[in-house]
């Protein structure tokens, strides 16, 4: 049967950031839809943006001062970054686990024949800034690019194994938004979309 | 009262750069109200030993320092004193045969140092394209197409002799040539042909194991801060050489940029995971990716499960393959049956005969499945034989 995985940032080590996180909800949780797996970290948060792009263009007439706006779309572009700090070597190759199921949620499930059987959508929840209209959980998007910079100010946690830890990492992420329908609604997007909570 | 920006604690802080020759202390105290801070400066020599180093970041100056060695006693460094080894890993990049084309050879290119990392960076991203959106439609259409992984590494390469410096200047003109073409002479060495980009082989440490990758950019930089080994009129010293006209500098930065080609199946399930659950990792390697962690165990996703790697133009792989699935659906039937045959011994009522009705519809798909995976299993095998390598 399949067993998805669902793993915790920060939980293997006496993280203060990590205790402080879970006690006040700051968490940020990634979902990868073909398997079910889950990784979470604290919402070390060093950036947030929340991009909505109306696509739409303009068509003047004879006589008329202001354009006819005619809306076709509107798009939904997420960006963010946060750190994931490391303060011990276990915590660190834990962490350094959980980083990396995050860089594999980009990746596809596969066929037996190694052809794309599910893409890699990835449901992004962080608290109330990314969150479903609909259910309880985060939002549908596609992952574009995640990158994964290492901070040398802080230094490093190394093994003479050949393992370089950072202790501080930093993870960028930006994403594209699938707009969400509610079946049962009497709108066509839901009432509550989009929504900061507050 | 001061606001809390304003309230600094009685102590020591020790500043960063502690890490330099000298240590500058400073003293914070609470006299009348007013902070006080007395400075204190001391020369601190470098009795680190190697285990101290397993947690933190080396400085500069302490590889200079280290690197430094008297005249009589010049020390082999391999680009990082000893010590300093411990803390970051071997950087090998060495060049391998075209896989397409093994008869052209391996290359020349073996860079394999001890470098002084001064940042990592890397990049994965997802290749989506958007289908043109009809007019009111909520969400085009998205399609995947695969996910790529890009790496700048730089680093330094400290000198702390003469003979560093040409060791470090070699490798980085070894390395330059990384980005150049491959190109094969032909009609009695007079005509070339390009052959194409050199493929290489990349291991640094946990960062980067032991990846087939391109490099795509590479760019060499003297430091003329760190200055240069001037020229003496007398034989090559330590610190001094005979040749004039020649630039050996103390520091030379270096920035390279990889694409990488992984040579396995990256995503999950898979040709190499002939089993049911399909959350596994698909290289069924037992190897954490992208990124090592040491002997911290695999996370159950990630545990390979002893299935041989078969290709779909395999005969052989083939015949395996389909074995192990025919066996995990005989497996899974027979597993499901013994339930029914558990339920059917019971009294029935409605949500017993609901329950049984359920899995007769699950052995009925598995059999189809079963089933079905014979003609698939003839389309696997029946491949020209000219494709077979």
């Amino acid at each position: 049967m399949p067993t998805p995985t669902t793993l915790k940032a920060g939980r293997a080590g006496d993280s203060n950031v990590a205790h402080w996180a879970n006690e006040q909800g700051y968490i940020i949780r990634f979902t990868h839809q073909p398997t079910g797996h889950v990784v979470e970290f604290p919402a070390t948060l060093q950036s947030f943006s929340d991009i909505h792009t109306p696509k739409f263009s303009e068509q003047y007439g004879a006589d008329t001062m202001d354009p006819t706006i005619i809306l076709s779309s509107t798009d939904r572009k997420i960006s963010f970054s946060f750190f994931v700090l490391s303060s011990s070597i276990e915590e660190a190759r834990h962490n350094t686990q959980c980083v990396n199921l995050l860089i594999q949620m980009l990746y596809p499930l596969l066929e037996f024949d190694g052809t794309i059987l599910g893409n890699p959508y990835i449901t992004i929840e962080i608290m109330n800034l990314m969150q479903s209209a609909v259910e309880s959980s985060g939002i549908l998007c596609i992952i574009e690019n995640i990158d994964y910079a290492m901070d040398f100010e802080s230094g490093v946690i190394s093994h003479d194994n050949g393992e370089l830890h950072p202790i501080s990492l930093e993870i960028s992420i930006s994403a594209t938004a699938v707009l969400e329908r509610d079946a049962n609604s009497a709108t066509f997007l839901p009432d509550t979309y989009p929504s900061y909570g507050g | 009262m001061p606001n809390d920006d304003e309230i600094v604690s009685e102590g020591t802080e020790q500043p960063s750069w502690a890490g330099l020759e000298t240590v500058h202390v400073e003293t914070f105290s609470d006299v009348d109200g007013q902070i006080v801070v007395e400075g204190q400066s001391a020369q601190v020599s470098f009795e680190r030993g190697v285990d101290d180093f397993e947690f933190g970041q080396a400085s500069m100056s302490e590889i200079a320092a280290i690197n430094s060695p008297t005249p009589t006693e010049p020390t082999p460094t391999d680009g990082l004193p000893p010590n300093l080894q411990t803390i970051y890993p071997r950087l090998s990049i060495v060049e391998e045969a075209d896989p397409q084309h093994p008869e052209q050879g391996t290359g020349d290119i073996d860079f394999d140092f001890f470098v002084y990392l001064t940042a990592f960076q890397e990049s994965f991203n997802a290749r989506w394209t958007q289908a043109k959106r009809s007019y009111g439609r909520l969400n085009p259409m998205y399609y995947y197409g695969g996910t790529s992984r890009t790496a700048e590494i730089s680093f330094t390469l400290p000198a702390g002799t003469v003979r560093e410096s040409r060791n470090n200047l070699n490798n980085c003109s070894q390395l330059s040539r990384a980005v150049y073409g491959r190109y094969k002479k032909w009609n009695e060495g007079k005509d070339f042909t390009l052959l194409g980009h050199r493929y290489f082989r990349i291991d640094f440490g946990s960062l980067i194991r032991n990846e087939r990758a391109f490099i795509s950019s590479f760019s060499f930089t003297t430091n003329q801060d760190a200055g240069v080994f001037d020229h003496s009129a007398e034989d090559d010293t330590d610190v001094t050489h005979e040749a004039t006209g020649v630039v050996l500098p103390r520091q030379v930065d270096v920035k390279i940029s990889i694409i990488f080609k992984h040579d396995y199946p990256l995503g999950f399930s898979g040709p190499y995971r002939a089993t049911f659950d399909r959350t596994k990792w698909a290289p069924n390697n037992s190897k954490d990716f992208p990124h090592g962690t040491g002997n911290h165990p695999l996370q159950p996703y990630m545990i390979g499960d002893g299935n041989i790697p078969v290709s779909r133009t395999s005969r052989t792989g083939a015949d395996e393959r389909h074995a192990s699935i025919i066996a995990e659906y005989n497996r899974r039937i027979q597993h499901l049956q013994e339930q029914l045959a558990e339920l059917r011994s019971i009294d029935s009522n409605d949500a017993i005969t609901e329950n049984i009705a359920q899995l007769e519809a699950q052995i009925a798909a598995l059999v189809s499945g079963r089933d079905a995976s014979v003609p698939q299993y003839a389309a696997d095998v029946n491949v020209p034989e000219a494709n077979e390598e």
